[in-house]
């Protein structure tokens, strides 16, 4: 209440609903992440030019078409499909003004197929356009695609086993797939679908062959439309428990011009244990955790070695994760570890001569010990990272930024826990899905409970179970 | 504060300008104002929205776009009515996001000193129920009339309709929530 007299001209009726008014409405106490987030803004502001400045969102315009973004897959870790934005226009220079969460179609629950009773946790998609998206499901990997917003949704077939694909179109899909033995080497071979994923086609990229010791193969594919893409294969060694390392034994890559049916070398073919980060269709990175990475502007036929300058002999690169900033040049975001321990969230730029990432700024208000595993670009400056927590069950711990990682905000409000698989992202609609078990309830053992995915479309502040 | 019309980047003399010197940017006025009104954003959108983290992000993004369209406050001494526009537009958005004109009823405060508290909790949750299940526009109104105690004109600026269509969601909303003032009585 404003505490101004202004009952005079209020009947009978008015002041009782009034005085009920004055005693339900009882707000509760201002948070302070809202003071702070305001403190926040304040500050970017004054620190920044008083230049005209655009935001990511102005620039772009609320009715641009977005481009979809596609990551190779690797059967080590589902990896998280990064949103990507295709600069149009002129981009300002300096210090992006952040945009707030932007104000798309409601999206309270999101339109998934209809699965109750079957396998609930989605392993990958992505929103195409407004009326076309495409879901994988289960450990089968079940191919669902809508191509009416999400009214309708009809099963395509399945991938088996096989690594979740992704698809260029309502038509045309690919996926990596590895065959062979650590006797007599590994075939590097992408699937084809050209109807929808009814039907797959396997197309020989290349081969890697088998080192003397045991090995594990993994397989990343990208392509920029039907006919261009790249397949890049490595094999990992394997340690003394028989899972695969980030030691890479053979790396080799091809590409092809004609839809898989000839591939030639990659000369500069990075070795990929983690998969590719694409912050574009033709911008990607590959990084190993000695912060020696390789960036590719062309969709993946080349490579240039770029490593992080100035690391300690004892911290290495946890994860990494690319984002394009509003002024055009690349963000590599990574959790660094020092002496096994997470230790910093760090946001590295090239540097002036483009072989060396340094240090852009230090990360405020975000606990890298949350074991933040991926960073999601939600455009505009507006970054959402999401990590495991630090205790056992890890929980989901959720952070954003509107200001390209400057500063952070904690947001999750529930304490799912559990190894969650890496999420994936809808970016037309803003959403964030991943997979988690409900282990809010410490009293009971919840390691036998069932994983279902779960999404969030405000920032990580809130997350719902997915209704399957 | 007196009446000068501000532009981003021009500096600006205030009568209660805070520290020495008196003398503060645009923006620093600015980023002073928003300052003031986060614990009355944060209330406002509370009561519209009747949920305390849907509050805060609302009260965020407002704050967000305030900074954005900053050079579209000629007077600094309407920074209130301008920014609660703002305000109530980002919170009627997120109302009818949620697709549905009902949000989650407001829980009741048992008042001390009441000789029957069952009773007059109950009557309590009555309202603010009722109150939840008005659509955007008409709880909009009656929070910013009733408990907010605004005029007509104020919220009419606010809401950004004329005076005459205010009333008359007004004089809806208390029809629809008569049967609850009947309970009360």
């Amino acid at each position: 209440m404003t505490g101004v007299d202004r009952t005079t001209d209020l009947t009978d009726d008015e002041l009782r609903l009034r005085a009920e008014l004055a005693r339900t409405l009882v707000p509760p106490p201002t948070p302070t992440s809202l003071r702070m987030a305001v403190d926040a803004l304040a500050a970017r502001h004054l620190a920044a030019p008083a230049a005209a400045r655009r935001s990511w969102w102005e620039v772009l315009g609320r009715g641009t078409t977005w481009f979809r973004l596609a990551a190779g897959a690797v059967t080590m870790v589902v990896l998280a499909v990064v949103g990507l934005v295709l600069l149009q226009g002129r981009v300002p220079q300096g210090q992006v003004a952040a945009t707030p969460f932007p104000t798309l179609p409601a999206v309270t629950q999101p339109a998934l197929p209809d699965r109750s009773g079957a396998a609930r946790i989605t392993t990958g998609g992505a929103w195409i356009d407004a009326n076309t998206a495409w879901v994988t499901v289960g450990d089968a990997t079940d191919i669902w695609m809508t191509t009416d917003g999400g009214q309708t949704w009809s099963e395509r077939g399945s991938m088996g086993e096989d690594l979740p694909p992704v698809f260029l179109d309502a038509s045309n899909g690919y996926a990596p797939r590895v065959v062979g033995n650590a006797d007599a080497g590994h075939a590097i071979l992408v699937s084809k679908t050209t109807d929808g994923g009814q039907s797959w086609l396997p197309f020989q990229a290349g081969f890697v062959a088998a080192p003397d010791e045991g090995s594990y193969p993994v397989a990343s594919a990208h392509f920029t439309d039907p006919l261009h893409g790249v397949v890049l294969g490595t094999t990992l060694g394997l340690g003394a428990d028989g899972a695969p390392t980030d030691e890479a034994l053979a790396c080799a890559g091809w590409s092809t011009d004609d839809g898989g049916e000839h591939w030639a070398v990659i000369a500069t073919a990075p070795c990929v244990a983690s998969g590719i980060r694409w912050a574009s269709p033709l911008v990607g990175l590959v990084a190993d955790p000695t912060g020696t990475t390789f960036v590719t502007d062309d969709g993946g036929r080349t490579w240039e070695q770029r490593v992080v300058a100035d690391m300690a002999p004892s911290s290495e690169l946890w994860t990494s994760h690319l984002a394009l900033a509003a002024d055009g040049t690349l963000r590599l975001v990574a959790a660094i570890s020092t002496d096994g321990l997470l230790s910093d969230l760090a946001v590295y730029a090239p540097d002036a001569s483009g072989t060396r990432w340094r240090a852009a700024y230090t990360p405020r208000g975000v606990r890298v010990t949350d074991a933040i595993s991926v960073i999601s670009d939600l455009g505009g400056g507006h970054w959402l990272a999401i990590g495991e927590g630090n205790t056992i069950p890890g929980n989901l711990s959720t952070w954003d930024s509107y200001d390209e990682g400057r500063t952070w905000t904690r947001t999750v409000d529930t304490l799912l826990s559990g190894h969650g698989l890496a999420p994936w992202f809808d970016r037309l609609h803003g959403t964030v899905y991943g997979g988690w078990m409900d282990c809010r309830d410490r009293t009971k053992d919840c390691s036998a409970s069932p994983m279902t995915t779960w999404f969030t479309n405000d920032g990580g502040r809130s997350w719902h179970e997915v209704p399957f | 504060m007196d009446d000068t019309r501000l532009a981003a980047g021009a500096s600006v003399a205030l009568v209660d300008a805070e520290g020495p010197g008196g003398t503060l940017t645009a923006d620093e006025v600015f980023a002073s104002l928003t300052r003031r009104q986060v614990d009355a954003a944060f209330r406002l959108a509370w009561a519209i929205l009747g949920d305390p983290g849907d509050a805060e992000d609302a009260a965020q993004d407002a704050f967000a776009m305030a900074w954005r369209k900053r050079s579209s406050l000629r007077d600094v001494a309407k920074f209130e009515p301008w920014f609660q526009a703002i305000l109530v537009n980002t919170c009627r958005e997120r109302l009818r996001q949620r697709g549905r004109s009902r949000v989650r009823a407001v829980e009741a405060v048992p008042e001390h000193g009441v000789s029957d508290d069952s009773v007059q909790v109950g009557i309590r949750a009555e309202v603010g129920g009722a109150l939840a299940g008005l659509d955007p526009e008409h709880r909009i109104v009656v929070v910013l009339r009733y408990w907010a105690d605004l005029t007509v004109d104020e919220i009419a600026e606010r809401v950004g309709v004329p005076a005459g269509t205010v009333k008359s969601r007004l004089h809806y909303a208390l029809k629809t929530l008569h049967t609850e003032l009947e309970g009360v009585r």
